[in-house]
């Protein structure tokens, strides 16, 4: 029973993004900024893949723009226009309600960009399952879930679409100006970096990347969402909407 | 919206994506290159192997002394059958040129390789520029087949529910 209420609630999730357009620009935008590339062929795995990653850091930046568009529609809209109200009326806990818009919306971004990365390695005679390929989905994992907590969160406080989004960029681009002039390992905490230093050092065998750059990267990124998504659901339970 | 007509124009939504990628990526050539020196009479050299896509693909090469040479493009399966029986029939062939332009097609997404030999009684060098250019068959194909999903799926449901749907004039 418990679990039929939550999945209407995944449901109605999914019919608002169901509408138009939202998924078509959302995959017109993933597979052209992801596909339309071209580099120099090579037959050299390692090569290939680079390929596949450079695209994917191409990629990173209209991805945590689509996230935080998303996630300002969905939650703080919501909030913003009241209509949350109707869905505190439905019987279940408040966490269910916002756990069921992350679930959505975090599967529906997971899945287009990695289709996306999986095609452009076949497009590189990778396969999906290849080793390096599953290195590259699962830096792209971590960033999905970096980038959708944080928009979580800053909808949650904000409570304004336009705003959400906004702060989601400043926060972006101040992290990213700023937190370079760190020393390693501590730069490799900001998710960009922290990405390159976790594919350098896992597929590439990098030297210039050390265990402890590679460690601080990983954990930084998933120490960051857990906070992010506890501090999210803390507030959201407290909340009180205008 | 009834979901048969959401899907299709959902993956014609995809298919516009996906053609201007594979515009882009048609009008975007990529060129890349290299040389051999010092090729023995009648020796046969495997030169660089690359992942070519099936578009054009312009090759433009001249020998060192002017002496003509061959040169094959092969598969690995031709590769594999000239290395066991010294003989193959190569996706490309330039037989006895020492120099030449010309625009060839590639028929599939796979791995080739360059194989040239010298004929010749005496040494021989090579420089050899490849531009891959135009749009990518199996790309395009794929587009095409989204597309008529994409077309099918509404048509077909509308067909379906006009066939199903009683006529009024039987009902008056």
């Amino acid at each position: 029973m418990k679990y039929k209420k939550f999945f209407r609630l995944t449901l109605w999730e999914f019919e608002e993004i169901w509408r138009l357009p939202t998924l078509e620009l959302i995959i017109g935008i993933a597979v052209f900024f992801g596909l339309s590339s071209t580099t120099a062929p090579s037959s050299l795995p390692l090569r290939q893949i680079v390929d596949v990653e450079g695209n994917m850091f191409r990629l990173t930046l209209f991805e945590m723009f689509i996230i935080a568009v998303l996630f300002a529609r969905s939650v703080a809209g919501n909030i913003e226009k009241r209509e949350i109200l109707n869905l505190f009326t439905y019987p279940v806990k408040r966490v269910s309600i916002l756990a069921s818009k992350f679930i959505v919306n975090v599967s529906l971004i997971f899945i287009i960009f990695a289709s996306v990365i999986v095609a452009r390695g076949l497009l590189s005679q990778l396969e999906p399952w290849n080793t390096l390929m599953l290195i590259v989905l699962f830096i792209l994992f971590l960033e999905t879930l970096f980038f959708s907590t944080l928009s979580l969160l800053l909808s949650v406080i904000a409570k304004k679409t336009w705003a959400t989004i906004l702060l989601v960029i400043i926060f972006f681009f101040t992290i990213t100006s700023f937190m370079p002039q760190l020393e390693p390992p501590l730069k490799y905490a900001i998710p960009t970096y922290g990405a390159q230093a976790m594919f350098s050092y896992l597929a590439l065998g990098s030297h210039d990347y050390t265990f402890e750059d590679f460690t601080v990267a990983l954990s930084s990124m998933v120490i960051m969402s857990i906070i992010f998504l506890l501090v999210s659901f803390i507030h959201f339970k407290r909340m009180q909407v205008d | 919206m009834k979901p048969p007509l959401r899907i299709g124009i959902l993956l014609l939504a995809l298919a516009l994506a996906l053609f201007l990628a594979a515009f882009q990526r048609a009008y975007s050539p990529v060129s890349f290159g290299g040389g051999a020196g010092n090729l023995q009479p009648n020796e046969w050299r495997e030169m660089a192997q690359d992942l070519l896509s099936p578009q054009n693909l312009k090759i433009s090469f001249s020998t060192v002394n002017g002496t003509p040479i061959t040169l094959y493009l092969v598969n690995s399966q031709q590769l594999q059958e000239w290395k066991e029986t010294n003989t193959t029939n190569p996706t490309i062939k330039i037989e006895n040129q020492s120099s030449i332009i010309n625009t060839y097609d590639i028929p599939s997404r796979e791995v080739y390789t360059i194989l040239i030999h010298n004929p010749n009684n005496k040494t021989e060098g090579i420089h050899i520029d490849l531009t891959l250019f135009g749009f990518e068959k199996d790309l395009t194909l794929t587009t095409a087949i989204i597309t008529i999903i994409g077309i099918a799926i509404p048509t077909a449901s509308f067909i379906s529910e006009k066939a199903t749907a009683p006529s009024h004039k039987k009902q008056a």
